[in-house]
């Protein structure tokens, strides 16, 4: 006699959901074995319960009450605002998310991910940091990102000594480990191989191309503001990276409660059992973030800077229990996001939402759609042209294939067209 | 978009009305579905919110079976998230404490749902019931009695096909259980009352 099955099997067998070679040797082994047809007989009363049970929940809706919800839904659809264009969604403002409060809100919102992110750039040199957070997500696709920082928490002195310290921190890999020991203390377990070599200078472009993986193309630009044309560049190389973030959710909830406490007045709280976006039959969740080699060339000093970074998109990957979707409407729904930036990021297609990179744009910035590597403006690959109010500096962000690439710096809109079109 | 007629017939279509087809076509089950998670009260709503995630979104370009499964993952995680930011569990146990009170006044001879019992005291009771089982148990339940299919059901609840049946032979097995309990049939003792089969 065969073994006998497990309930699952013998309920899809009720269900008439089992193939019929493999219903047919059940069939078999239940004219063999009285216990089964004894649990078949049990689960057969269990699921005629279930059935005349949920019928007196009441019947589906019919099409008069269906017709109704259909003329609710039409007046809902009519009330809603517009999706802005592109260019009206980049040129509302962001000035006060580059502030350090409301990065700090928005990484308690984000949890680990905002850490990991954090954590990729954490050892780069400042100058090219600004460049290299291209390389973050997945794709781009420019938005505009208002917060109200008077919804956020202020962080207190402390908080904001600690991130000005760890900013200035002469030894990353530290200050690394000090955020990895804090992060243990609340069940986030942080697995990465990014350390202080990660992203490191080299000595010139022939040093980068030798750094690189084969079949990579290291590429540089070639039309350069005459100041500029003297000095070689500074070239930085990132090596592919991975860094995995598992977090123990009943860890993660215990340690919320236990802060809820020390959170400033009026603060969001979080609430524990309601983790945005998680499903809450997951125990524990993992975001994993792979980098590819990169490049960033930075040619002269100061205000009078250039920057040239590509690279392959990162990859952010969600373990099951992660709803983005959810993370996402759990995300605008903060008193801290405005209700403009609230349309522009719900206005994003849901297919899109896991790709798109979020620019920030400084208040009276000016916005265009342009094109790279065309001839005369015909041709080439869609890219955002983001200016200074001055139009005296700003940054060009396009892709082409796998590849994004940002030119930014302290330059008008000619000087960084230019020099994006001379990527070779 | 004005309009507040129907398609009756789902012939090729674009844009908004293809939208009113689906709407036609899917909303009485997504409907029964989130009635069957949330419960009447606040299913409507859960619907509106269902249909006008999928106006926003490009599934509406999707072919039927995609964005069908689409659909009924999106009722399930918005039925969840509903569950958890109203704290309706808490709200649920205490009123299954109420009704488990001998006042309540259940025939308790005759358990089958369909006899016997006002049928507005079996609804609550069965409200009860399926608010004491655990969200998964809920929506493979549900998913399923409203005629998805094992694999549609392992989508939308976001499980895997293969434990479709265990998790349905269980979610069935404890609504019976938590039923008969609220109805005052205890699980031992009591011998004069048989709960026998409905």
């Amino acid at each position: 006699m065969t073994p006998c099955p497990d309930s699952g099997r013998l309920r899809a067998l009720l269900d008439g959901m089992l193939a019929p070679a493999a219903a047919a040797a059940l069939a078999a082994h239940l004219t063999a074995c009285p216990a089964c047809r004894a649990r078949l007989a049990a689960l057969r009363q269990s699921a005629d319960f279930a059935g005349q049970a949920l019928a007196l929940l009441g019947a589906a809706p019919d099409p008069a009450t269906t017709r109704r919800a259909w003329g609710r839904l039409q007046a809902r659809l009519d009330e809603r605002p517009r999706p802005p264009s592109l260019r009206e969604r980049i040129t509302a403002m962001l000035d006060r998310f580059a502030s350090r409060s409301a990065r700090l809100g928005l990484s308690a919102g984000l949890a680990g991910l905002a850490v990991v992110l954090t954590l990729a750039l954490t050892p780069l040199g400042s100058e090219a940091a600004k460049a290299l957070s291209i390389f973050r997500i997945t794709t781009f696709k420019a938005i505009t990102f208002e917060v109200d920082q008077s919804s956020l928490p202020r962080p207190t002195d402390a908080q904001r000594q600690q991130l000005e310290r760890r900013r200035q921190a002469s030894d990353p890999a530290a200050v690394r480990a000090e955020i990895e020991r804090e992060l243990a203390a609340v069940g986030i377990a942080l697995n990465t191989t990014v350390t202080d070599r990660t992203v490191r200078a080299v000595k010139d472009l022939a040093a980068a191309r030798a750094a690189a993986p084969a079949g990579t193309t290291v590429r540089t630009i070639t039309a350069l503001p005459a100041a500029l044309k003297q000095g070689a560049p500074k070239v930085y190389v990132a090596d592919p990276s991975k860094t995995v973030v598992t977090a123990d959710l009943a860890r993660v909830r215990q340690a919320l409660r236990e802060r809820a406490k020390e959170l400033p007045k009026g603060a969001p709280a979080i609430d524990p059992t309601n983790l945005p976006g998680i499903d809450p039959n997951v125990s524990s969740i993992a975001a994993t973030l792979q980098t590819a080699f990169s490049v960033v060339q930075v040619w002269g000093e100061e205000e009078k800077t250039l920057v040239f970074a590509h690279g392959a998109s990162p990859v952010l990957t969600l373990s099951e229990g992660i709803d983005i979707t959810a993370l996402r409407d759990a995300l605008v729904a903060s008193p801290a996001i405005s209700k403009t930036t609230r349309t522009q990021i719900m206005s994003i297609r849901d297919d899109e939402w896991n790709k798109t990179l979020f620019i920030p744009v400084p208040a009276g910035a000016i916005v265009k759609d342009v094109r790279v590597g065309g001839l005369l403006g015909v041709g080439g690959e869609p890219a955002l042209l983001i200016l200074t109010p001055d139009g005296q500096a700003g940054a060009v962000f396009w892709r082409t294939g796998d590849t994004l690439y940002v030119v930014a710096g302290g330059y008008g809109e000619d000087v960084l067209m230019q020099a994006a079109n001379s990527v070779k | 978009m004005a309009s507040t007629s129907l398609a009756e017939d789902a012939t090729v279509a674009t844009g908004g009305e293809r939208f009113e087809q689906v709407f036609a076509r899917h909303y009485p089950r997504i409907h029964r579905v989130l009635t069957g998670l949330l419960g009447a009260d606040e299913a409507d709503d859960a619907a509106q919110e269902v249909f006008l995630r999928l106006y926003s979104s490009p599934m509406l370009d999707k072919s039927d079976g995609q964005m069908a499964a689409w659909l009924y993952r999106v009722a399930v995680n918005t039925a969840y998230n509903l569950l958890r930011s109203r704290r309706r569990r808490a709200a649920h146990l205490q009123r299954a404490g109420r009704l488990a009170q001998p006042e309540a006044a259940i025939d308790q001879a005759e358990l089958n749902p369909a006899r016997s019992v006002a049928a507005a005291e079996q609804a609550a009771l069965v409200r009860a019931a399926l608010d004491l089982l655990s969200p998964t148990h809920r929506a493979v339940l549900v998913l399923r009695q409203a005629g998805l299919s094992y694999a549609e059901v392992a989508a939308a609840a976001g499980v895997k096909l293969g434990s479709v049946g265990t998790l349905l032979a269980r979610a069935e097995a404890h609504l019976r259980e938590h039923y008969l309990r609220l109805a005052g049939e205890p699980a031992a003792g009591r011998p004069h009352h048989h709960g026998g089969p409905p």
